[in-house]
């Protein structure tokens, strides 16, 4: 269990970055962490490795202090940091994967089992023998979260883990870490802008902003804030045929959006759909109906936006 | 299972090595040519300012060519071995630390380990072999393994010194020239350090390790110092180690708290 108590963090230069974050995150959690640029995603995850210190509070994994005692936790643990490899450049593929096994002290027959598993999902022995300098960006990714696997940590932090991967390569990657979090009962917790892909793979959601925790819920909440938030009718049409009807239906449902030939509706209720529906067919040539949820990223836009406003 | 790991680590990090060679064969050749020009200017130099009659007080031509030899030790030590240590700042200043903090080995011994030069240290033995043979001087093989151990030792507290001054980097420094102040110490290395007033020379053995680069190894070699006073100036030594030891923990606990890493 990883518990973050009272964590602020001040730069050198007066900058707050953190302030006072509470939460935790149970064994076996998928978590997201989500927020804008610069919102302190990273310093949060670099303070919950033990990488920095924080200014104020602490991190606990399993109730020991991650800062003071990260030498000792270290083989519980699998980080990869966005654009920071921590590869020999000029040495193969290979080699590098066999400096880590010697280094978590892995034996031969959990390497290989793990490389197949790993390979099975994003393809990683087609670059064993490559050089890793020669790699592109997204197969140095996909070496990196190899590498962090390979010792089957119970904790695994991954910044950015998919920028560079293609979407195949993503969808393996996701694939990889719900499995991998089923059989181990691993938490994880994946910095992302990917919030498609969050309800798919994530099963409890952090929003940072300003440097304060603004979202810490399961998605499941997060899934039905967005029921709450209703669905969007889209019609498009041909032309008009009644002008005053059309008037009045967009006087009557002001939550809508018209575009070229197009109109969209926020609606509630079944009875309001069908109302809409029956009162856009006697006022325009309709074309084309559309029902859709409302997607997850524009839910996630506005907690991060309204939180803006209000810093 | 200690021991397994270390051995398997020993085992790949050779195959690294002799795999880099391999991909940078010209580089390995140009290396080996310039320590090669190198030993000779040396030689010559002292063959000159033996021809012209200045010697060092005491020291004849031959037992300079043994101290030439354990001083040819020193830097096959400290070239092959502990000189990155001087830019060691820059994986704190460029936050690639990060990766190297996360992993099970140190950070430093990661550092230290990979960048070790086994075919440049093994070449530095062979120099300092030929050297020896050259010196036509009878030496007690104890007594060379054990000087062989002392400037071991004594490059080990000057790599102590090294990742002290890196450590400024913990507070957002840059520090190239500090490097090269580091490196600047083993010109302490050149000639025997007798010629030094004898309060220097006290410093050079109790506070900072310099008499140990090759002095004192050469002289212990060559029977010029008594039995009291060698124990009395190895204690020395292990004062130099305690207190940079000391230092060193002291200083990156420090600059760990201190570390801000980089944005990103």
């Amino acid at each position: 269990m990883i518990k973050v108590e009272n964590v602020s963090k001040i730069y050198k230069n007066n900058i707050s970055v953190l302030n006072n974050i509470n939460f935790d995150i149970a064994d076996g959690e998928i978590v997201a962490l989500l927020g804008h640029n610069g919102s302190g995603k990273s310093t949060l995850l670099k303070c919950m490795t033990g990488v920095i210190k924080p200014t104020c509070g602490k991190v606990l994994i399993d109730d020991i202090d991650i800062f003071k005692y990260q030498r000792k936790m270290i083989k519980n643990m699998g980080v990869v940091f966005n654009q920071k490899p921590s590869f020999i450049v000029d040495l193969s593929v290979k080699d590098n994967l066999l400096f880590f096994k010697t280094i978590y002290d892995i034996d031969d027959e959990q390497y290989e089992d793990m490389i197949d598993t790993i390979d099975g999902y994003i393809d990683i022995r087609s670059l064993y023998d490559k050089q890793y300098r020669k790699l592109s960006f997204g197969e140095r990714v996909k070496c990196e979260i190899t590498s962090v696997m390979l010792h089957k940590p119970k904790y695994l932090f991954l910044d950015e883990p998919t920028i560079g991967l293609d979407y195949n390569a993503k969808e393996g990657l996701y694939a990889l870490l719900r499995d991998y979090n089923k059989k181990y009962n691993a938490s994880i917790i994946i910095i992302t802008h990917e919030v498609d892909y969050i309800q798919s793979v994530c099963n409890h959601a952090l929003i940072i902003s300003g440097g304060n925790i603004t979202y810490n819920n399961s998605c499941d909440i997060l899934n039905e804030q967005l029921h709450q938030q209703g669905k969007t009718l889209s019609i498009k049409y041909e032309y008009i045929k009644d002008n005053m009807k059309m008037k009045k239906l967009m006087e009557k449902y002001s939550e809508n959006k018209v575009n070229n030939q197009s109109i969209s509706f926020t609606i509630y209720s079944e009875d309001e759909k069908n109302n809409i529906l029956s009162s856009c067919i006697e006022c325009m040539s309709v074309l084309e109906i559309k029902l859709e949820n409302i997607n997850l990223r524009e839910v996630l836009e506005d907690v991060l936006q309204e939180n803006k406003k209000s810093c | 299972m200690y021991f397994r790991k270390i051995k398997n680590l020993a085992k790949i990090i050779v195959r690294f090595r002799l795999s880099r060679y391999k991909s940078f064969k010209v580089d390995t050749i140009l290396n080996f040519t310039s320590n090669l020009l190198f030993l000779i200017g040396t030689i010559l130099f002292w063959y000159i300012i033996d021809d012209a009659g200045f010697i060092v007080d005491g020291w004849s031509y031959n037992e300079l060519l043994v101290f030439i030899a354990l001083s040819e030790m020193f830097y096959g030590f400290e070239q092959n071995i502990f000189s990155v240590a001087s830019v060691f700042w820059r994986v704190i200043y460029t936050g690639k630390l990060d990766t190297q903090l996360v992993r099970p080995m140190e950070p430093r011994r990661r550092f230290m380990l990979l960048n070790i030069d086994y075919i440049g240290l093994f070449i530095s033995f062979c120099k300092v072999a030929v050297i020896l043979i050259y010196a036509q001087i009878r030496l007690n093989f104890v007594k060379l393994i054990f000087s062989i151990c002392i400037i071991f030792l004594a490059n080990y507290v000057l790599m102590l010194i090294r990742f002290i001054i890196c450590y400024a980097s913990f507070w957002g420094n840059r520090l190239d020239s500090l490097t090269q102040i580091c490196d600047s110490f083993t010109k302490f290395n050149k000639y025997p350090l007798i010629i030094f007033p004898k309060f220097v020379r006290v410093i050079f053995q109790t506070i900072l390790p310099f008499y140990f680069f090759s002095t004192y190894p050469a002289q212990f070699l060559l029977g010029k110092m008594t039995v009291e006073n060698s124990f009395i100036l190895f204690l020395g030594l292990i004062l130099n180690i305690l207190i940079w030891k000391y230092i060193n923990n002291f200083m990156w606990k420090k600059g760990r708290a201190n570390y801000e890493s980089i944005s990103g």
